[in-house]
């Protein structure tokens, strides 16, 4: 038996190859059958591009044992090096939620949900419609019916 | 899942069940204001609040209410609510009555008020306080009972304790022990039961605190210090009987996940005051208690701030809690109702913020804690019970 650590080959939507350790490969549900039956083809990802696949792939080897970890120094070194990680445009971040969820990898779908939920949290509604760009497509009577006395529109 | 691949910086290019997941993880406020950002948001949060109650951590932290009522004037009344995820207070629409009696139930994801005035039984959620639903008449009509939510919508049903008889408009001077009346939803009636123990008269809600664990409804004397408990299957009371930790002035019960505290004020003999919890441990035939944790002397001494020497100062700091939950204030106007809160399991404690600015001054200050679900708040809920 080689002492090497089994790779897993994956192919990205657009044709990009990459390589990584059977156990990240296997934190990924959605692939982990085929891993498991010891698949040696390169699996194909036709949802995930590679530069989101490239992300994905980071984020997991530095999370893989780690986040396990009870030493608190590890922990803290690795909640630092998730905030840099997440600096990335807003469509890179919606990106690796929709790879995320297509993969069914846990712990990056809820960092990633999280950190969009928290920028959203404690804003007003035109502050999270600037955020995100997004336009009101409310007529003026349903925005007037929603401006009215709102006990959650307080304290802003 | 998504199907296809899209790549966009445009947040409604996820998913609508990306899009759910995402607002799930807000605080109760942000995701009512998130239904207001797009039409597409609004969608999601009413067409799955009660899938978004299931995830939403906000439903599992329970929120204090402190309703003010004002004696001549209920345009004069206030409600707050205390978010302990937003760690925010929020100005509740007012009730235009004053409700008699609210529910505290621990499991119970919406917190209810009620109003008895004879004959009717009336009760609506501390958000929407304007449309009451109403409930045939008590067989005893009474004011201050302590009044129980003992299981959710659809089949809501009620317990009513204690209470003074209440006729044409006089209060019954007499020492009647008044029934326990248990709604039934089946029947759309209420049932009569044997009233509490004798040791707690006088057997008003100022004098009651009450847990539900299980099938059990426990209710302490706050100052007799008395613990009985109403068994709802076989619908009798257990014996009374004393439970006095050391020093205990006044104690207050908290259903506390699966466990039953006693939270109180000591202050007696040669020790200095003091504020603690303790687990009631049923067992050989006997009902003892453990002290599990108490809070720190300076925010104890912060509570009753500018009270000067009085003796008597710690007497209106009153408790109530939900959850993990346990929420300690002081319910004199002076003090500007101060508030703070224990997260038992972590034995946590921290202050409060201050209400709202303004607030008016009360006669009598309601609170109680309750766990809050998405669906008891958003505005649509507000037609009858079957929003709640």
């Amino acid at each position: 038996m080689s002492s090497k650590k089994k790779v897993i080959t994956l192919r990205s939507s657009d044709g990009e190859i990459f390589e990584v350790e059977e156990a990240v490969a296997l934190e990924w549900l959605t692939i982990k059958p085929l891993v498991e039956s010891g698949c040696t083809d390169a699996i194909p990802l036709p949802q995930v591009t590679g530069n989101i696949l490239a992300k994905v792939i980071e984020y997991c080897k530095k999370h893989i044992g780690a986040s396990e970890s009870e030493d608190r120094k590890i922990l803290y070194e690795l909640e630092s090096w998730d905030a840099d990680f997440i600096k990335v445009d807003q469509g890179t971040l919606f990106d690796l939620i929709r790879a995320a969820d297509y993969l069914t990898i846990k712990t990056l779908f809820e960092f990633t949900c999280q950190t969009v939920a928290d920028t959203i949290k404690h804003k007003t509604i035109e502050e999270v419609r600037h955020i995100f760009r997004e336009s009101n497509d409310f007529t003026p009577e349903e925005e007037k019916e929603i401006r009215g006395k709102s006990w959650w529109l307080q304290g802003l | 899942m998504s199907s296809v691949v899209t790549s966009s910086p445009d947040i409604n290019s996820l998913s609508t069940d990306l899009i759910h997941r995402i607002l799930s993880l807000l605080p109760i406020p942000s995701l009512l204001r998130s239904s207001s950002v797009c039409k597409l948001w609004r969608s999601v949060v009413l067409s799955s609040a009660g899938a978004l109650d299931s995830d939403n951590p906000s439903s599992i932290a329970a929120w204090f209410f402190l309703l003010g009522v004002h004696n001549t004037s209920s345009r004069n009344h206030q409600s707050f609510a205390y978010d302990p995820i937003s760690s925010a207070w929020h100005l509740l629409p007012s009730p235009r009555s004053s409700p008699s009696s609210v529910s505290s139930a621990d499991s119970l994801p919406s917190p209810l008020l009620f109003s008895i005035t004879s004959p009717l039984f009336s009760f609506s959620t501390p958000f929407h306080p304007f449309n009451p639903s109403s409930l045939p008449p008590l067989h005893f009509p009474r004011i201050n009972p302590l009044v129980v939510t003992l299981r959710p919508a659809p089949s809501l049903s009620f317990a009513v304790v204690g209470g003074v008889k209440f006729i044409g408009n006089l209060v019954d001077i007499e020492d009647d022990r008044l029934p326990v009346e248990i709604f039934d939803p089946n029947s759309g009636s209420w049932r009569l039961h044997d009233p509490l123990p004798p040791e707690f008269h006088p057997g008003n809600s100022f004098s009651l605190s009450s847990a539900l664990l299980g099938r059990r409804l426990h209710v302490f004397g706050i100052s007799s210090h008395f613990l009985s408990s109403f068994d709802l299957d076989a619908l009798s009371w257990s014996p009374a009987v004393p439970l006095r930790p050391p020093g205990l002035q006044s104690g207050f019960l908290v259903a506390c996940r699966e466990r039953l505290l006693l939270v109180g004020l000591s202050n007696g003999g040669t020790t200095d005051a003091s504020f603690n919890l303790w687990e009631i441990r049923d067992g050989g035939g006997s009902t003892g208690f453990v002290r599990i944790a108490a809070m720190p002397g300076d925010l104890l001494e912060w509570l009753v701030e500018g009270s000067g020497e009085d003796e008597n100062k710690y007497a209106s700091i009153k408790c109530v809690g939900a959850g993990d939950l346990v929420y300690v204030f002081n319910e004199e106007y002076y003090s500007k109702y101060p508030a703070c809160v224990c997260a038992v399991r972590k034995g946590e404690w921290r202050k409060l913020p201050e209400l709202p600015s303004p607030f008016n001054k009360f006669h009598k200050v309601i609170t109680f804690s309750s766990q809050v679900s998405i669906q008891s708040v958003l505005p649509q809920a507000r037609e009858g019970v079957g929003g709640i």
